[in-house]
């Protein structure tokens, strides 16, 4: 048997990590109630920023069809190639079923996501009709100007 | 018109949880509570493993959902007595929990911060993009994949794809053909809909803790356990962004309970046959699910055979081990063919890369003890953990405690080996996923916790 001092100190206890833990969500910046709180009044996550840009970005592919081929022109620098890797997977994920190519379908993309923009692929008319490709999206990165992007419908 | 699908769907799910727990529990040996807390998860598990099996098979989703509850229907028919008694005492359970005059306002008060924490995924799932990189650039597009393939699934290119590496094509499916399973009800691929699987899991994985806690603890506690359990930083953040990373730590954490119950009720089989169901469900979740199985049927081998060996234990660790590899193969067998673009960490367990890895121990010891002491990841979680075990140091003599102990630290040691053979570069790979598995981990502290303030006399017993 425990007193119930020892009781209410276990219980104390245990309200306590509640309270730590719940104040742990209010004030580290990278969580869901710290997140939501800073959607619902209105000010700009700069985390999720990234994300949505990107989706904007891509969201200029949407009244295209057939599978996509995505031209980046410019980012082959250590700064610029995570902004490359995310507009790549961002663009196949979104963009499913219809295929979403960067270089030649047999080149492996892994955990990096930027090998293709060191692989010199020439895009050719064989290569376009092969793989049913009815849009050349060009994205050209400069310090100045930022990201560009045209879209050509083949 | 598409909520209501979408709700209808999620019943479905709780109600063949439902119906496969009511079918193997004949002789009604489950309390009613564990019943229904059960029900979501062995329901998600159910439901999942069915889509993906069968859409290897070529089965499409359509005709494996209509058969399921044709078979749901059939079942409840055939033993409704079963089910009528069944469905009286959830319904005098209900009556009991939000009719009692003497509910406490605690309990009440506790209650409203696990609903909270909910809507706030449930807020946070609808609103926010995806954009945890393995969320979409994985799971997400895998369940696009299974919905647009459906039956045609096992020769589908994406497989074989070089191109679409990144998305570990050898990953299981069990979570993403549950994400699928929304797509078919509405027809079309919806990227906000899907997500509301991420709360689902959610409140599966809260009725677990709930259920655990519950096993030995009386109500206000398991509340409080519960809160405490889900209101981690880390778990409050993952459950929100749509990794398998939850489903796992909830099936991990049904296959830890049952497994810890049926060493101790050996007499009991339901217990078994649900550590069963749940390790099945863990290693068609994730890969390191696969270990964790492992791990599970390993660890109830020992204790089973050191409690008892007899005839009947030996029978059943047999089938235990049989039954897991015949449901396991077929995906062994159709996952061997697919090509591995990154790691294949099964080729890398040889003596020769062990031995070259081995002093990276000195940078993984010290990452794993900084995580568990990072506040803003895990809260206050280990310092209970700790604090609750040195309460009574000596209370580690119980059976059911040493187990999950055991338990605990061979899981920690599959992942500190793990990250000695990756082939990756380790501190950005630690960076990256190690709150994310640890998270799996989860289930057995709250447990361990819970066993701890049980062991305490006369604290929070039932």
């Amino acid at each position: 048997m425990i007193s119930l001092k020892k009781k209410k100190l276990i219980t104390g206890f245990l309200f306590l990590t509640l309270f730590i833990n719940l104040g742990c969500n209010f004030f580290y910046s990278d969580t869901v109630a710290r997140r939501l709180i800073t959607h619902f009044s209105g000010q700009k996550d700069t985390f999720i920023a990234d994300y949505s840009s990107a989706d904007q970005l891509l969201n200029s592919l949407k009244n295209t069809n057939g599978n996509i081929f995505i031209d980046f022109k410019g980012f082959t620098h250590t700064d610029f190639e995570p902004i490359a890797a995310l507009l790549y997977f961002r663009a196949v994920y979104l963009y499913y079923p219809r295929k979403v190519f960067v270089a030649d379908p047999s080149q492996i993309i892994t955990l990096q996501g930027v090998e293709f923009l060191y692989d010199n692929f020439v895009v050719t008319k064989s290569f376009l009709e092969k793989n049913k490709i009815k849009t050349i999206f060009t994205l050209s990165h400069s310090h100045k100007k930022g990201i560009n992007w045209k879209i050509k419908r083949l | 018109m598409e909520i209501l699908f979408i709700a209808l769907y999620l019943l479905f799910i709780v109600f063949v949880g439902y119906v496969f727990i009511l079918e193997i529990d004949s002789k009604k040996s489950l309390w009613t509570y564990e019943v229904i807390l059960l029900s979501p998860s062995i329901g998600a598990g159910i439901v999942g493993f069915l889509l993906f099996y069968l859409s290897i098979f070529g089965i499409s989703t359509i005709y494996t959902l209509s058969t399921t509850t044709g078979i749901c229907i059939f079942l409840m028919f055939l033993h409704r007595k079963r089910y009528l008694f069944q469905f009286k005492a959830i319904l005098s359970l209900f009556r009991r929990f939000f009719f009692n005059p003497s509910l406490y306002k605690i309990d009440f008060l506790l209650f409203l911060v696990i609903f909270i924490i909910f809507s706030s995924v449930i807020t946070y799932s609808l609103v926010f993009p995806v954009y945890e990189w393995d969320a979409f650039a994985i799971w997400m597009l895998k369940a696009k994949i299974i919905f647009f393939e459906n039956q045609h699934i096992a020769s589908s290119q994406y497989f074989f794809s070089p191109s679409l590496g990144y998305t570990h094509p050898e990953y299981p499916l069990l979570f993403p053909s549950l994400i699928s399973g929304i797509f078919t009800c509405i027809a079309r691929i919806d990227n906000v809909l899907g997500k509301v699987m991420y709360p689902f899991i959610l409140l599966g994985f809260i009725c677990l803790l709930y259920s655990s806690a519950r096993w030995k603890l009386n109500r206000t506690n398991s509340l409080l356990i519960t809160c405490i359990g889900i209101s981690v930083p880390a778990v409050w953040q993952i459950s929100s962004v749509g990794l398998a990373d939850m489903p796992l730590a909830l099936f991990y954490g049904g296959s830890l309970l049952y497994i810890i119950k049926s060493l101790q009720n050996h007499n009991n089989r339901i217990y078994l046959i649900l550590a069963f169901t749940f390790s099945v469900f863990c290693a068609l979740t994730k890969n390191e699910g696969f270990a964790l199985a492992i791990i599970n049927i390993f660890v109830f081998s020992v204790f089973r055979l050191l409690a008892k060996k007899d005839k009947k234990s030996i029978k059943e660790i047999i089938v235990f081990v049989l039954l897991f590899a015949v449901i396991i193969l077929p995906w062994h067998l159709f996952s061997a063919d697919i090509p591995r673009f990154q790691e294949a960490y099964f080729s890398r367990i040889k003596y020769s890369i062990i031995a070259e890895n081995i002093g990276r121990l000195k940078v993984i010891i010290p990452e794993f003890c900084k995580q568990g002491w990072n506040f803003y990841r895990w809260g206050a979680l280990l310092l209970l953990l700790i604090c609750s075990s040195l309460w009574k140091p000596q209370i580690i003599k119980e059976k059911t405690l040493y187990i999950t102990w055991i338990l605990f630290f061979l899981h920690l040691f599959l992942y500190i080996f793990v990250y000695i053979i990756t082939p990756w570069d380790l501190k950005r790979l630690m960076i990256m996923s190690l709150h994310r598995i640890l998270i799996h981990t989860v289930p057995s502290i709250i447990l361990i916790i819970s066993l701890n303030l049980y062991f305490i006399p006369n604290y929070a017993v039932k």
